[in-house]
């Protein structure tokens, strides 16, 4: 169970979104929201990589009081990934894998679903965006996580690799804690994943869909 | 095209000017604070005595010259700037006027002092010599103008990985002190190089000082804090690359501790010629002990650095006002014999507890421009 608690984010003096308190039971829950309306903000904040106001808790673990014990919890899939582009896959996977507490069996198990193993060696600057998409999801895996954020998840993404996104997607939720945070602006087929919650950020606040 | 160029000039050009604006003001202020004019033209006619001098100022205008290079690249490279390529529609005349106006205007400051050396050469009727600085300074401007022309027009070139790259790639695992160290001498040569020269060169300069006189080592404590101080600008480039360019750092679960090991291990391996420079110079007239004192000193600094740019904001212009005041105040410090392990002892508690507590409230506010 993630809780949002008094969270706010605002960039200088401009609030871009203000949550009381929500909470997200296990799952998967898509957020939707207009273009700017502070959706990957927010993911970014629950991921760690910004900073915020108020605090999130997961299963009992506060980002606030155990920084180190909630990011192990959190997974993030970034819209456009970026990386250094004189880093091979292997380079990030190996690194982010292992602060991650991934086995290297674990590391090349996604890497291999998601086709990253084809260009495993190769320096992250000669990539597709469909390549790098690939590259990011496959480290929103690693490790043990209960909450993976997958900021727009299905741009780039070709349709063999969207089928395979929602197989990895549906194999995961099996665990009862899990879960999975979603943004995206094109429909997501609610045939292919048990969609748990809808939110909605509407007027720099989230509310239920 | 007039339309073009103002376009190439505020991006460019105009940019360039911007981000180096501490650079140019610093080198304005030793140039002209410390000489009169008397003394720039003695300088200039002794530059200009032989062909051979000439090589001095033409090597510095190169560093100047590797500088723009690398700006140029990085800026061809951000996404914001890919309408640039669209220049290559036009006619290669166009194309190169273009290049040419921008290298002329971004070499500008080593034209104007080419120019006053060829007069003082002509005046002195060292016509040699007023051509060695003319040559130099066309061919080191052509070679801007061609790398920027090439830049521009083939945005989309073949990237094209060596093979002793593809085989370390499969044969070796990087770790985050060379994701760091690459990067940086990957986007910022120009500044790498001059940092890694100028602090070199002074650390040197002053351990020959005690060849000549008795000093202690206040001196070389002095000369490695400024030597050493100098990589604060690498301090700099560490926090943008955890915080920006390789942002994802920030999600990992890494604690505090480890990340302070990544970031002293980085500036130990970016701080190995100053360190080595150092170790074989090292006076003999100081006790061995001392060396490892300054070295410990000079890194508790960068992470005194490291953590006044937590607290101020992602801008080197973090280091100007109370920072810059505090490092005087460390130079007098030094001076009344303060021994250095109180103030390498303050400076990191100082570090350890800012860093602590700054570090997850840390946010570029703007996305930085070098990346």
């Amino acid at each position: 169970m993630l809780q949002i608690k008094k969270f706010s984010k605002s960039y200088q003096s401009h609030l871009v979104l203000s949550v009381e308190d929500l909470s997200i039971s296990p799952g998967i829950s898509w957020l939707k929201g207009e273009n700017g309306s502070g959706k990957t903000s927010f993911f970014k904040s629950l991921a760690g990589i910004l900073p915020f106001e108020g605090d999130l808790v997961l299963d009992n673990v506060s980002i606030k009081k155990d920084p180190v014990p909630f990011r192990r919890l959190v997974n993030y899939s970034e819209a456009e990934p970026q990386f250094p582009e004189f880093l091979t896959s292997k380079d990030i996977v190996r690194f982010i894998g292992k602060t991650k507490g991934a086995s290297i069996e674990q590391q090349d198990h996604f890497c291999h679903e998601l086709g990253v193993d084809a260009y495993f060696t190769k320096p992250c600057g000669a990539y597709s965006s469909g390549m790098l998409k690939k590259l990011s999801l496959a480290v929103a895996f690693l490790g043990d996580p209960k909450l993976i954020i997958l900021d727009e998840p299905l741009v780039t993404l070709d349709e063999a690799a969207r089928g395979i996104l929602m197989r990895l997607i549906n194999e995961k939720i099996n665990d009862p804690s899990m879960t999975f945070l979603l943004s995206s602006h094109q429909s997501i087929d609610i045939g292919t994943i048990a969609l748990q919650n809808i939110f909605i950020i509407r007027d720099k606040s989230i509310v239920r869909g | 095209m007039r339309r073009l160029i103002n376009i190439l000039q505020r991006t460019f050009t105009k940019e360039f000017y911007r981000l180096n604006a501490l650079f140019f003001l610093i080198t304005i202020g030793f140039s002209f604070g410390f000489m009169s004019g008397v003394e720039h033209r003695a300088l200039a006619e002794f530059i200009t005595s032989s062909p051979v001098w000439t090589l001095v100022p033409t090597a510095v205008w190169l560093l100047y010259a590797i500088k723009i290079y690398s700006f140029n690249n990085q800026v061809c490279r951000t996404k914001e700037m890919g309408f640039i390529h669209s220049l290559s529609l036009t006619p290669v005349l166009t194309q190169i006027t273009c290049a040419v106006s921008v290298a002329f205007n971004q070499f500008l400051p080593a034209i104007a002092y080419g120019v006053f050396l060829i007069l003082t050469a002509v005046k002195n009727r060292l016509f040699e010599s007023a051509l060695s600085v003319a040559l130099s300074l066309v061919v080191i401007l052509s070679a801007i103008t061609a790398l920027l022309y090439q830049r521009i027009g083939f945005a989309h070139v073949e990237t094209r990985i060596s093979f002793l790259k593809q085989w370390m790639d499969k044969s070796f695992e990087k770790s985050f002190v060379q994701f760091f160290t690459e990067w940086v001498v990957r986007n910022q040569p120009g500044m790498v190089l001059i940092t890694k020269i100028f602090g070199c060169l002074l650390i040197f300069a002053v351990s020959q000082l005690y060849h000549f006189d008795e000093y202690d080592h206040r001196l070389m404590t002095m000369g490695c804090l400024v030597g050493l101080g100098s990589s604060l600008v690498i301090v700099h480039q560490f926090l943008l690359f955890e915080n920006h360019a390789f942002s994802m750092m920030r999600n990992l679960p890494v604690r505090l501790g480890q990340r302070i090991v990544y970031f002293l291990s980085s500036m130990f391996v970016i701080s190995l010629p100053e360190l080595i420079i150092l170790t074989r110079n090292f006076p003999d007239q100081l006790p061995f002990y001392k060396l490892g004192e300054i070295v410990v000193f000079s890194f508790s600094i960068f992470l005194l650095g490291y953590r006044v740019l937590l607290k101020k904001g992602n801008g080197f212009e973090a280091f100007s006002g109370s920072p810059f005041i505090s490092f005087m105040i460390l130079l007098v410090l030094i001076l009344f014999s303060v021994p250095l392990f109180v103030l390498a002892a303050l400076a990191i508690l100082l570090s350890l507890y800012g860093y602590g507590r700054d570090y997850y409230r840390f946010e570029i506010i703007e996305a930085p421009e070098k990346i």
